[in-house]
């Protein structure tokens, strides 16, 4: 009986399975022709009516993505085209592109490529070479030739000599990043601002001693923010990869194993060992450096210059009326006074090489070209004439009820301009009117005159062999450098006795070949 | 029941109740911390003041969050996806593990190495992606809940569930008449209450949290979810030189309050359905329907 049984009801399950089986497929069926038909929509229209573009958007918090902005509105208009926008988080941008990159279904355009993603992906040729194409996009060449750019670019043009990328370009460097001090406190206990490291060393001690229980430096963004804001100046940057160029030899070496690098790790153990620094200094989140900078408890910091309003007005509720952080020139170390680097393209926009098929890609370069203008800059920037700005004798001001606003740079967010998914230029008039603040304005004409911006770092043309083994090697030596970068800080490894042992071992992890690598590069 | 009145046990009642409390303690009080600074003002969350209990109170970081133009969406999205993928998720898991828990169905070992092969070995992102896309589930739903709706684990779960209810319930209700869904329907799913709750809730929290899967396979805001919103104002306030934009300055919100409101109208909602699911899993349906 229960074999029987057994037998009957194993066929009824085979049968239920059969079922589930065929519903899933039909249900992916369903959906599948959905979408199909979505995407002919998309690419068919290259009639007279705007043509559709397709483009991946990096969805920034600060400004969430809206499709009703005024300026996306008179983008379409002006360049007579469709945007089909697909937003997704900054968060995560970088790695959804590494995925539709990767998978082959990347769309028209797309914006705030990386480097590291850019370097990646355009020797694979899964980019447009968009210097074959350059006859079509003069607005490009003129803008490229204006703002003497081509040193930067040049890191983003690859071995073949070719550019696979649109760069979004900031007309000048800015000093907006800066050793920032609490120059009340200075006042307080008549000490000068630190110029030098050993002054900023006594400086700190004497903050110290005034009150024993704060620890004078903090610092956010980890261990590499530091060295970031303040590398150059310690002559171990800017770098890429760790890498240094020296034009003088014309080759590459190594930041993490100079004698600069040893002092700055000197400095910094130095500091801990004496309560200088924030035990928290490579650790700190950003809610909790400010926690530390608006009660008082740190009073010297690296930061971006437009932090300071924030955590002054909060420094004054909760600590002393006078309190004031405010930026100073580089502190001279022993790269001399150099500020942080200065990256004029940060990232680029790209178009996959699938779309040069595509029946709108005439009218995509188009559109591209047209990005490049001033027509489009302008709304990209300054927003909605009349509404965000007025022009007067050719010298263009924001409008009254943006300036009131609280922040111009919000306000012209609420519009969509500002927006690095829509412009392709930050021009420095315009920019330095929306940080509105006279001490950024008069600390970058000192640094250009004073020429406190380091170079920058200097990218290596690699070929994807080398590429590949680069990436492998790499994340060996950073991790090793990250581990003891705090043992020495932190004194669990002794300068003086590990140093030595350091330099062979992190050689010996790659570094000795990644610059048989970068030399190469130089034959 | 004498040894109730044992000082032994007096003595283990009272440690007992002390190390629970501490234990509700160490839940409680961060979770009451984020809840306050997400309702205090910013200089005192910068100050450093902010205990368990609000200090200049204020609703200014939730207008802030309810600000945002996709979020309303979102939560209906959420909810969606997560009724949505719930369902399907139950339904297949059900017809799934009930035929495999049968020890006479043919091939039946086969299956289920099938099945758990895929819990230790994937195919990896970038094919699932491209097998994803060839299926046409791009940029829709069936993206999100689709591919996932057989979690190994679970299916684990429920076959080791089915497979332990008595077969003499089944083999009578057969003489009874009945065939092998009504069995299903009627003797078997109404006996796994406990597994069924438990599946739910795991299978809600973990559509409600899910954001990789849109973040990947979702090209459009009007479907993003709001756990992909709120996750992108968490890392955006991390953003130093950006979050000086995020508040104004002189704003009572700080990125601290705005994170913890992000986060606290998300776990909200999604906390509120454990008391009405808590009921099933302390129940032993089971103990006493076997006779003999």
């Amino acid at each position: 009986m229960k074999e029987v049984q057994g037998k009957r009801a194993s066929r009824w399950f085979a049968k239920g399975a059969a079922l589930t089986l065929a519903m899933s497929l039909v249900l992916s069926a369903c959906s599948g022709s959905g979408t199909k038909d979505k995407g002919g929509a998309a690419t068919e229209k290259a009639g007279d009516g705007p043509v559709t573009i397709t483009m991946m958007y990096d969805d920034n918090p600060s400004y969430p993505f809206n499709a009703s902005w005024p300026v996306l509105q008179e983008f379409q208009k002006q360049a007579n085209v469709k945007l089909e926008i697909q937003p997704t988080p900054d968060a995560d941008y970088q790695n959804k592109l590494n995925i539709v990159l990767s998978s082959g279904t990347a769309p028209d355009l797309i914006s705030s490529v990386g480097h590291p993603v850019y370097m990646k992906f355009a020797q694979t040729g899964v980019l447009l070479p968009i210097s074959d194409y350059m006859d079509k996009l003069p607005n490009l060449k003129e803008k490229l030739e204006k703002y003497n750019i081509s040193e930067e670019l040049d890191n983003w043009t690859l071995k073949d000599g070719k550019l696979y990328g649109l760069p979004f370009m900031f007309e000048s460097a800015m000093y907006n990043t800066a050793p920032v001090i609490r120059v009340d406190l200075l006042k307080k206990y008549n000490l000068e601002a630190p110029t030098t490291m050993d002054e900023l060393y006594t400086v700190l001690k004497k903050l110290k001693e005034a009150d024993p229980n704060s620890y004078p430096m903090a610092n956010l963004n980890g261990a590499l923010g530091l060295l970031n804001l303040s590398g150059a100046a310690w002559g171990v940057g800017p770098v890429y990869n760790g890498f240094l160029f020296n034009s003088e030899s014309n080759q590459f070496e190594y930041a993490y194993t100079s004698e600069n690098y040893k002092q700055y790790l000197s400095f910094f153990s130095r500091l801990m060992e004496d309560g200088l620094a924030d035990p928290e200094i490579f650790t700190s989140s950003t809610d909790q450096w400010k926690q530390k900078m608006a009660t008082g408890q740190s009073v010297f910091t690296y930061t971006w210059i437009s932090e300071l309003g924030q955590i002054n007005a909060d420094g004054k509720k909760n600590v002393t009326p006078d309190f004031e952080l405010a930026p100073l020139p580089p502190i001279a170390g022993p790269g001399g006074v150099k500020g942080p680097s200065a990256q004029r393209i940060n990232f680029a926009y790209a178009i996959p090489e699938s779309a040069a098929k595509k029946p709108n890609f005439d009218k995509l370069l188009e559109y591209v070209n047209w990005m490049y203008s001033d027509e489009a800059i302008n709304i990209g920037t300054w927003g909605i004439d009349g509404e965000t700005f007025m022009e007067k004798d050719g010298q263009r001001d924001f409008t009254d009820a943006v300036k009131e606003s609280g922040s111009i740079q919000k306000a012209l967010w609420n519009v969509g301009a500002s927006n690095n998914n829509f412009t392709t230029v930050f021009t420095y008039d315009w920019f330095s009117k929306v940080l509105n603040n006279p001490l950024v304005e008069s600390l970058t004409d000192e640094a250009n005159q004073k020429n406190w911006f380091p170079a920058v770092a200097k990218v290596p043309k690699l070929t994807p062999e080398d590429k590949e083994e680069e990436t492998m090697r790499n994340t060996t030596v950073h991790d090793y450098f990250m581990r003891m970068q705090e043992q020495f800080v932190y004194g669990k490894s002794s300068i003086d006795k590990d140093w030595d042992n350091y330099v062979q071992e992190i050689n010996e992890k790659g570094v000795t070949r990644l610059l048989e690598i970068y030399n190469n590069t130089l034959k | 029941m004498l040894y109730r009145r044992s000082l032994g046990f007096k003595w283990f009642m009272v440690i007992n109740s002390v190390i629970m409390l501490l234990l509700v303690a160490a839940i409680l009080i961060p979770f009451l911390h984020l809840l306050s600074v997400s309702l205090s003002h910013s200089s005192a969350v910068v100050g450093g003041k902010v205990g368990i209990w609000p200090k200049g109170f204020n609703l200014d970081a939730y207008v802030r969050v309810f600000e945002h133009p996709s979020i309303i969406v979102g939560f209906k999205n959420s909810i969606f996806q997560t009724v949505l993928g719930t369902t399907l998720s139950l339904f297949m898991l059900t017809i799934c593990a009930y035929p495999l828990s049968k020890r006479t169905l043919k091939g039946r070992k086969l299956l289920i190495l099938f099945i758990m092969f895929t819990m230790f070995f994937s195919g990896g992102l970038i094919p699932t992606y491209m097998l994803v896309k060839s299926l046409g589930l791009l940029d829709t739903i069936w993206a999100i809940v689709l591919p996932f709706s057989i979690t190994p684990y679970y299916l684990l779960l429920m076959m080791t569930y089915f497979g332990g209810i008595p077969e003499e319930i089944e083999e009578s209700a057969m003489l009874d008449g009945l065939g092998p869904f009504r069995i299903l329907v009627k003797i078997v799913l109404p006996l796994s209450k406990p597994i069924l709750a438990a599946l739910t809730l795991f299978l809600i929290v973990y559509y409600w949290n899910n954001w990789f899967n849109s973040m990947i396979y979702l090209n459009n805001t009007d479907k993003h979810p709001v756990m992909m919103i709120v996750r992108n104002i968490i890392s955006g306030s991390e953003l130093a030189g950006n979050a000086a934009a995020v508040g104004d300055i002189g704003n009572s919100v700080s990125t601290a309050s705005l994170k913890a409101a992000a986060i606290m109208s998300t776990t909200l909602p999604i906390m509120l359905i454990f008391p009405f699911t808590q009921k099933y899993f302390a129940k032993g349906v089971m103990i006493g329907s076997v006779k003999g």
